[in-house]
């Protein structure tokens, strides 16, 4: 479904990206975990088409019509209310007036459909983007650091709308920095630091590798072993 | 089609909510509509009509270029921009939605300041409404190219104000000064038609509204190709 090989990408004469290989399958789940500033973004924007790689190649086995994505940055309209921001996109695709409330209802926001964005918490405003991600059945689904700033409780039903999507056979490719998300969510993950991947795999198949699973998977040893640096 | 009208209608929504940007749309015509009713222009020395003219001058030169570099800049800024092109709106088609919301609006101000010209003959309110127009397509093409060269909101706003009142105001600090009014001959601000001089020169100064309206396309081509809207 997405393929990535030999990779490359420069700002200026900074390397940012170096020799990236990975593939993803049909209705996976996969993670590209790493710090800020390695390069998780950059990669998102290349598959998503908003950046040309300088070399190798990024591959997306859909049209981008049929892939949704939902960044740290939301880009949902302030002013409109949840309602006016999915019709609005609703439009664009050519669907029906009903699909966007049923979006709404699967985030759990059928009740705030008249609110303000700019009265909603950042725990609403992400789930509401990701609502927006997913209102044309996308078959791919790009999430960057989608549960990074949230408190556990909306992390937790982010997760479970992400579970959804896969049971829904719904590829999905998220960026985190968080490492028990990436164990929990993740079907295959690749360990990114300074532009380069240091490890990927599943990831309990990753901590065995390299003997992390005390009582639970430690893939923050797993980094630092890699990359001599913490993960945070 | 379903982009562009989306685009607008989201606009449409928008503006209701956007106190800012609604209130330029008010003001000037609301203003014409007290000073008129309260200063009698003629016994003052003025033209007759000066308020609704000048004001219908100030709202086309500035309100527009103002509003519209701030829409696009905001878009641009909050990345609301990008989760367009992203479900496959083009460019263009943005453009088109915002361009054509405003040009919408500028109508009806612009048909509520020529009701305010009691004494016009309605060929002459028909024309100045025409020349208003030219004037609304030009302004938002400023507004365009503002909104696609800065970085942020707040430096849209501190430019399409800056350029708005050089366009909208030139032409009443031209009434006094013969200089600056040589000048401001070559913009479209200045070349609205409500005089008997401008309809005895209105080929005249259709040519420079259309010219001043060709020159801001190809501008705006150039940078729009140049920089793209998301750069």
């Amino acid at each position: 479904m997405i393929e990535v090989k030999n990779l490359e990408k420069y700002f200026g004469d900074q390397r940012v990206l170096e020799d990236i290989n990975f593939k993803v399958e049909k209705g996976e789940i996969f993670g590209l975990l790493g710090p800020s500033g390695a390069g998780k973004t950059t990669l998102i924007n290349i598959l998503t088409k908003q950046l040309e790689p300088d070399s190798g190649k990024a591959e997306v086995g859909v049209t981008s019509f049929e892939t949704g994505l939902m960044l740290d940055e939301d880009g949902l309209y302030p002013r409109l209310n949840c309602l006016e921001n999915l019709e609005l996109f609703g439009k664009i695709y050519g669907m029906p007036k009903s699909k966007s409330m049923e979006a709404l209802k699967n985030v759990g926001l059928e009740q705030d459909a008249k609110k303000a964005v700019e009265s909603l918490s950042k725990g609403m405003r992400q789930r509401l983007a990701l609502a927006r991600a997913i209102l044309h059945t996308p078959k791919v689904l790009f999430l960057d650091e989608p549960t990074s700033a949230l408190d556990p409780k909306t992390a937790q039903e982010i997760h479970e709308l992400i579970f959804q999507l896969k049971n829904q056979k719904t590829t999905v490719f998220l960026t985190t920095h968080n490492m028990d998300e990436a164990v929990k969510l993740c079907d295959h993950l690749a360990l990114i630091h300074k532009g380069r991947v240091v490890e990927q795999g599943m990831p309990l198949d990753i901590c065995e590798r390299h003997q992390a699973m005390r009582t639970i998977p430690d893939l923050g040893a797993v980094f630092i072993k890699m990359t001599g640096e913490d993960i945070s | 089609m379903n982009s562009v009208g989306a685009i607008f209608i989201k606009q449409s929504q928008d503006i209701f909510k956007n106190k800012g940007v609604l209130i330029q749309f008010i003001i000037f015509p609301v203003i014409a509509f007290l000073m008129i009713n309260v200063v009698d222009e003629v016994s003052m020395g003025m033209d007759d009509n000066y308020f609704v003219t000048m004001f219908a001058t100030m709202f086309v030169g500035m309100s527009l270029i103002s509003t519209v570099s701030a829409v696009i800049a905001e878009d641009r800024e909050k990345k609301s921009l990008r989760f367009l092109m992203m479900a496959g709106v083009k460019s263009h088609q943005y453009l088109l939605g915002i361009g054509g919301f405003f040009l919408v609006c500028a109508i009806i101000v612009s048909i509520l300041f020529t009701t305010m010209m009691y004494n016009f003959p309605i060929i002459e309110k028909l024309t100045f409404l025409g020349s208003l127009m030219l004037g609304s397509v030009a302004s938002i093409l400023w507004g365009a190219i503002i909104g696609m060269i800065v970085k942020n909101e707040q430096a849209a706003i501190s430019l399409g104000t800056t350029v708005g009142m050089i366009m909208g105001f030139g032409p009443m600090v031209a009434t006094f000064n013969e200089t600056i009014a040589n000048v401001f001959r070559i913009f479209y601000t200045m070349n609205f038609i409500y005089t008997e001089e401008a309809f005895q020169a209105i080929i005249n100064h259709l040519s420079i509204m259309m010219l001043n309206i060709a020159v801001l396309a190809v501008v705006f081509v150039w940078i729009y190709r140049k920089r793209g809207l998301t750069s």
